[in-house]
């Protein structure tokens, strides 16, 4: 699996995350380039159907990206982004599918180094994972 | 119909404590529709126990519950549908103010199939053969809601489990029963029984259908008639979100999907529709059957949206049903909680 390059879904929530990777970006940090970023208002609009259909259309992994708690813009949706991510993760797991490829972490506007970090080790993590089986499934 | 059931409808309507009743009516070839009941002799119909679950109860009473002009409704339920309508009052659905729920120890139901094509047959509790899949393994087929007809373990009475149910019985003159014991004994005994069904089935669930391979094959099958939401209590959304107009693909994804596998699927989405409708509703699914019972592909999709349930209520200690005064899971969090789930 040599030439293997994941595919990596990023919700990033517009007043942190999302903000956290462009300081990443300004301080020129260097990153993998597989995260493909999709900006959401926040953690909370992540419904767990758009985490499941990226997973399903192929990407190698998703990563949902937020303020960390106490932090939200507004207020408590990355609490009840927790939530809804863990059931998610069951449903996943219970149905015997990888739920290693989901990933939620809370990133901060001031944490472009975290930023990097996050990204670096998913993607290794996943790369170990190789691609999604999903990808090349006929009969979804 | 049971005579202390009989009694107690009457006393409530004539002395006006309720001013009707939601029941199951026996109707023509053998079916039950349900039935709002305002007029004593209309009861001579009525059917609180059908073999078949034709709709399911919590779905007939959203139907038109949701602000009762006048009066108190006496709803007369299977356990499944006593506990889908205390989800339904959390989402929202149904009101419960002016609803008094009765249950009976269920005996359970035939697959509606079987007896579509067979006409008449009786289900038998003790028979599991008898039963549709998800009523074998079920272990709350009793005692639910406000008070609960019992004709087991030696008993032929009613048991009130709430204020409202004790009080409706005080104001009628009668008695709840007391002396449960033995009961209980006979409930606690049924349970064991199906907890060692359901385990069985579990595993053999999971044997044959987990992981993407196991998904596909238990899905291949689906013809997307989304029967199973339509019939399922809880899913009361106006517009799923599997239907609405910016989720459907464009060519191009079908096409590029079809590249990278080879072919692709039409109509696509299938497993997005299962999965995701488990991660919306799976921590209200009360196990009560009506999805596997109207599949026309006869995939186990109750068992398995049923098995999962059983995964994400465990995560918050959740029972659906169980508490009214438990929030939805969804509905709430605690600040220190999930570590597991964030890195
Ligand atoms: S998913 Fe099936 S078993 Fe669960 S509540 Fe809905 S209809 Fe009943
Ligand atoms: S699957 Fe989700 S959106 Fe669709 S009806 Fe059920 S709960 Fe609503
Ligand atoms: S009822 Fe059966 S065939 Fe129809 S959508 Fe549900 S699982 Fe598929
Ligand atoms: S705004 Fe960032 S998680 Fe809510």
């Amino acid at each position: 699996m040599e030439d293997f390059e994941p595919r990596i879904i990023g919700f990033l929530c517009n007043w942190c995350s999302y903000a956290g990777a462009d300081l990443a970006g300004t301080s020129r940090l260097k990153m993998p380039p597989n995260l493909v970023p999709i900006k959401v208002m926040c953690s909370s609009r992540v419904d767990p159907e758009m985490v499941t259909d990226a997973f399903l259309r192929g990407a190698d992994g998703v990563l949902i990206a937020g303020c960390h708690p106490g932090d939200c813009h507004y207020d408590k949706g990355n609490y009840y982004a927790r939530r809804r991510f863990a059931v998610l993760k069951k449903v996943v797991e219970s149905l015997g599918l990888e739920a290693d490829r989901l990933r939620l972490s809370w990133i901060s506007a001031s944490e472009g180094a975290r930023f990097q970090q996050v990204v670096e080790e998913f993607t290794e993590k996943i790369r170990k994972m190789g691609p999604n089986p999903t990808g090349k499934e006929t009969l979804l | 119909m049971n005579s202390i059931l009989i009694d107690i409808i009457e006393k409530a309507m004539s002395s006006g404590m309720i001013s009707s009743v939601m029941v199951p009516s026996r109707g023509p070839e053998d079916s039950f529709p349900w039935t709002l009941v305002s007029n004593i002799s209309a009861l001579q119909r009525a059917e609180p126990l059908p073999p078949v679950m034709s709709v399911q109860g919590a779905k007939a009473l959203a139907s038109f519950t949701q602000s009762l002009p006048e009066g108190k409704l006496l709803a007369v339920m299977r356990p499944c549908e006593v506990r889908s309508t205390i989800e339904l009052s959390k989402l929202e659905q149904i009101d419960l103010d002016r609803i008094l729920l009765l249950t009976m120890d269920c005996p359970g139901a035939v697959p509606l199939k079987e007896y579509v094509e067979n006409g008449m047959m009786e289900p038998d509790i003790s028979s599991p053969e008898t039963l549709r899949p998800l009523c074998r393994q079920c272990i709350e087929f009793t005692s639910a809601g406000d008070l609960c007809l019992s004709v087991h373990g030696g008993l032929h009475s009613v048991v009130s489990l709430t204020a409202r149910g004790e009080e409706l019985l005080d104001s009628l003159g009668m008695k709840a029963e007391s002396n449960t014991s033995e009961w209980k004994e006979w409930a606690n005994g049924l349970r064991l029984e199906r907890e060692k069904i359901k385990t069985e089935s579990t595993e053999s669930l999971k044997k044959a259908y987990s992981g993407l391979q196991g998904l596909v094959e238990a899905f291949s099958g689906c013809i997307s008639c989304r029967s199973c939401r339509t019939v399922c209590p809880i899913c009361y959304c106006r517009l799923c979100f599997i239907d609405m107009k910016d989720r459907r693909s464009p060519a191009s994804a079908h096409l590029e999907h079809s590249y990278n596998a080879g072919a692709a699927r039409l109509i696509s989405n299938t497993l997005l529709f299962h999965i995701g409708r488990m991660a919306h509703m799976s921590l209200s699914c009360v196990s009560c059957g009506m999805c596997e019972d109207a599949c026309p592909s006869d995939i186990p999709i109750g068992r398995l949206v049923s098995m999962v349930s059983d995964n994400t209520t465990e995560l918050f200690d959740y029972s659906a049903g169980r508490n009214p005064e438990d929030p939805l899971p969804l509905n709430t969090f605690c600040l220190e909680e999930l570590h597991e789930y964030e890195d």
